[in-house]
């Protein structure tokens, strides 16, 4: 599904180019749930932003599906985005100004999926994610790990091959953690490839591979 | 989608109601000023040209020369229009408007005294598209004893009876039979009358003395043309013909374009009440600048706020959205919030229209082909500004990466700022600008009217002498060439009649004009001061966010809150600062050009321009004050917490 080769990512400042990845080779099969792991300033995130195409990386080839992702324009990513790749974030990041409803249906807007079959799914998804009564909260109405759960649901609602998550429990309580990586791993069992970030052992043994990351290179890789 | 962006877009408005309302009523402010003067405008630009082939109607003027100045008059000799109405061919009709002076009418026991009783021709109601209420047509003036009544004078002597058929007596004893009603004319027109009589009822009823001479007869002459007529052709054989009658080759006659009478006529003699090209100059630069003050504000104000839209944008983006979906979605939305400010302005409109009718003496209404004037103009302007204000949430912030929006790492750059404050420079430019015109308008009004009463009254008597000299010059000459059966007696008013005449025609009426424009400018000053203060307080909410950080650690540092204010307030002042510099010779030579027409004016101040900038500070501060101590008290750990 994913191939990396030789990614390097810098930034230069002046004539110091300042490395955040390199060397990284990495394969992901379909229906993996790998763990990326490492200390702050390891490049956890960006390797996550370079394989969900929201950063392109210095240098290196990214094939997805076989489609080297370099040479995408930007509408092209945009479709990959909608159909292939789902997000999840550490501060789940929903519209304030829209209702939980809402926020699960606007990717498919986007989709430009008919009324009825846009409400058929968010109903759907409210329900599998036991979140029906909640539909027309609005965020800040919702505890934290309420709020992530209705972002591994919009994650999820466009039916992607593959979800990245971003720390996805680092600002939750243990209770609600344990809620939300039960349910990653529920969606990885019914066949979605997850990539997760983590600073988290316990929560690395929810996937079946970790790669651990030190200052931009990888350090070793462990399999669950 | 639509209801998704619709919303949003709501929720938006609602959540940050305060600013939405300064936005929106702002912009509402300014498109009001706007639409209101280009209904004036429009009022203005449509003098006389209702009539049905308004393009082939003249006035036929008098040229003067005399052996100190050559000058011309808006009157013409009574017996020019039978010299000319059967020998010249390609004209298709020929009316007297004769200003009668005050007559009484009486019907039943009622008499009134009627300023603005009107003699014509039985061609004038041919000529001219007063639409007929009641009665006869265009052939209502035919009987010598028969009186044509606008609907205002026939429901003040009759009130709801039909008037047609009623008889008035005319002064002592002249039965005048009314034959029709006219409702007010489709437009507005140069012509007052409240009734008209026939003109042979004028010789009739023993007004003879009246119409004597050239000068001392309010008698003007109107000619309809056939089409695709040569007008120079015309005049010339108007001036052949005249001169079989009048000898002298000392006047001679031109034509005047009917539609042209009201906004560029400067002859002596003219109906009242003309219009200027100076002033509708004036009002559209008052209008325009009011409006670009409106619209810099709206921009400034939704491009602040925009940055709170960053996150929203950057995950539409993650979930699919691509960016010419965002960017329809944010144009789409700042043009319906523009929107809205039209709509609000079009209430706002119907509210002032009374008010402004008031201050510039016009009957203006917002219904027919005005209210499609202001709905098309509205539209334009909303359009316009909609997309400009639009274009940065939607053409700058959808250009970056959806994990930039994200991060909150939305940095708005130096050239940006720089934008904002050259705009709100702008706006104070102009606002300085308004303030020192009032100052000095005021001034020198009040100068004219204290020190400078007695100079005019001795050029008004030396200018009145000048006049009454050439008037009995001209009644000598009129008299000798009378076409008509009529007898000259060329008796000149009294002297005392004709001073306060000129003193009424030609003292007050620039003084009317002058005090209207300073009333006027007053309104649109106070209003563009109100719509710069908008401004400056979205320069301030702006900078606030912007420095929300450095205020976070100024604090944690151990800043006061009295120290971080003034640094704040720096930042607006110096700002005022450079507006005054700039604003300062560009309103002292405007000012200067003003004043020079008159013939004594005040000397120009920079005190003035002082005043008006501590003005523009003190109010400027009280604006962002509140939002300046607001950004002073935040708690440092909130701030910090979020980086």
């Amino acid at each position: 599904m994913i191939k990396l080769l030789d990614i390097e990512k810098y930034y230069t400042n002046g004539y110091i180019k300042t490395y955040v990845l390199r060397g990284i080779n990495l394969e992901v099969e379909e229906g993996e749930f790998l763990t990326i792991m490492g200390p702050s300033g390891a490049g956890k995130s960006t390797l996550l932003h370079i394989l969900g195409m929201l950063d392109s990386p210095s240098n290196g080839d990214y094939l997805f599906y076989d489609t080297p992702v370099q040479r995408l324009r930007e509408k092209q990513k945009s479709e990959l985005h909608k159909n292939h790749i789902g997000f999840v974030f550490q501060s789940y990041h929903l519209i304030d100004e829209l209702t939980v409803y809402e926020n699960l249906e606007t990717p498919l807007l986007y989709k430009k999926i008919k009324g009825s079959e846009r409400k058929a799914r968010v109903a759907d998804v409210l329900d599998r994610f036991q979140i029906v009564a909640k539909k027309d909260l609005f965020p800040y109405q919702l505890s934290g790990g309420q709020q992530q759960l209705v972002g591994v649901a919009r994650a999820v609602i466009s039916e992607p091959k593959l979800i990245l998550a971003d720390e996805p429990t680092g600002n939750l309580n243990s209770a609600q953690g344990k809620e939300i990586m039960g349910m990653l791993k529920k969606l990885n069992k019914e066949g979605v490839t997850i990539i997760q970030v983590t600073h988290s052992e316990e929560k690395a043994k929810y996937g079946n591979r970790t790669i651990h990351l030190l200052d931009g290179w990888v350090e070793k890789e462990d399999q669950n | 989608m639509w209801r998704n962006y619709f919303k949003i877009a709501a929720r938006n408005i609602s959540k940050h109601h305060g600013y939405s309302f300064l936005n929106i009523f702002g912009l509402a402010l300014g498109m009001t000023c706007t639409l209101m003067i280009l209904l004036w405008v429009q009022d203005e630009l449509r003098y006389d040209r209702f009539h049905f082939n308004s393009k082939s109607l003249y006035r036929i003027t008098t040229f003067v020369q005399s052996p100190d100045q050559d000058y011309s008059l808006a009157r013409t000799p009574v017996s020019l229009a039978s010299a000319i109405k059967t020998s010249i061919p390609g004209i298709k009709g020929v009316s007297r408007f004769f200003q009668v002076q005050r007559r009484s009418l009486k019907y039943n026991n009622i008499r009134f005294f009627e300023n603005e009783l009107v003699a014509v021709d039985p061609q004038f109601l041919r000529m001219f598209d007063f639409t007929i209420l009641e009665g006869e047509g265009p052939q209502a003036l035919t009987e010598t004893s028969s009186i044509v009544l606008t609907e205002a004078l026939a429901r003040k002597y009759f009130g709801e009876e039909p008037a047609v058929g009623k008889i008035i007596t005319l002064d002592q004893g002249t039965k005048l039979t009314v034959t029709a009603v006219l409702s007010n004319p489709a437009g507005p027109t140069h012509f007052i009358f409240s009734a008209l009589i026939p003109f042979r009822s004028v010789i009739d009823s023993g007004l003879e003395y009246d119409i004597g001479s050239t000068v001392n007869s309010p008698n003007y002459t109107y000619i309809k043309l056939q089409a695709a007529k040569d007008i120079h052709v015309i005049a010339s054989k108007i001036n052949t013909v005249a001169r079989l009658y009048h000898k002298e080759k000392a006047f001679s006659f031109q034509l005047q374009p009917l539609t042209s009478i009201h906004l560029n006529s400067t002859l002596e003699g003219d109906v009242a009440g003309h219009g200027s090209p100076g002033h509708l100059y004036l009002f559209s630069v008052l209008a325009l600048i009011v409006l670009i003050i409106a619209c810099i504000n709206f921009m400034n104000l939704t491009t602040a706020r925009s940055g709170n839209r960053a996150k929203e944008i950057g995950l539409r983006k993650l979930v699919g959205g691509q960016r010419k979906d965002l960017i329809f979605q944010f144009y789409a939305e700042t043009i319906a919030i523009a929107f809205l400010a039209l709509l609000l302005s079009m209430v706002l409109i119907e509210l002032a229209l009374p008010f402004f009718n008031q201050l510039t003496g016009k009957n203006l209404i917002a219904g027919g082909d005005s209210f499609k004037l202001i709905t098309v103009g509205g539209i334009l302007v909303t359009l316009v500004t909609g997309l400009l204000a639009g274009s940065y949430p939607a053409l700058f912030i959808t250009s970056f990466k959806p994990i930039t929006l994200l991060k909150g790492a939305l940095r708005i750059g130096p050239a940006n700022l720089l934008v904002r404050r050259v705009l709100v420079v702008v706006q104070f430019s102009l606002a300085i600008s308004l303030i020192s015109s009032v100052f000095i308008v005021s001034k020198q009004l009040d100068y004219m009217q204290s020190t400078s009463m007695d100079i005019i009254k001795e050029d008004v008597e030396k200018s009145t002498l000048d006049i009454a000299l050439r008037q009995s010059i001209q009644g000598v000459q009129e008299a000798s060439g009378a076409g008509e059966n009529v007898i000259s007696a060329n008796r000149p008013a009294s002297y005392n009649d004709l001073h306060s005449i000129m003193i009424d025609s030609t003292m007050g009426d620039p003084y009317d004009t002058v005090s209207r424009i300073r009333l006027l400018l007053s309104v649109f000053t106070i209003i563009a001061m109100i719509l710069s203060c908008i401004g400056l307080y979205g320069l301030a909410l702006f900078l606030s966010q912007q420095r929300f950080k450095e205020i976070g650690i100024r604090k944690v540092l151990g800043a006061s809150m009295a120290g971080i204010t003034v640094l704040m307030l720096k930042e607006c002042i110096q700002w005022i600062v450079v507006a005054a510099i700039i604003s300062l010779p560009v309103a002292y030579l405007l000012l200067d050009r003003w004043l020079s027409q008159f013939q004594y004016y005040i000397p120009l101040s920079v005190w003035i321009f002082v005043q008006s900038t501590i003005i523009a500070l003190v109010v400027a501060i009280i604006t962002v004050s509140s939002q300046v101590i607001r950004s002073a008290m935040t708690n440092p750990a909130h701030v910090l917490q979020q980086e």
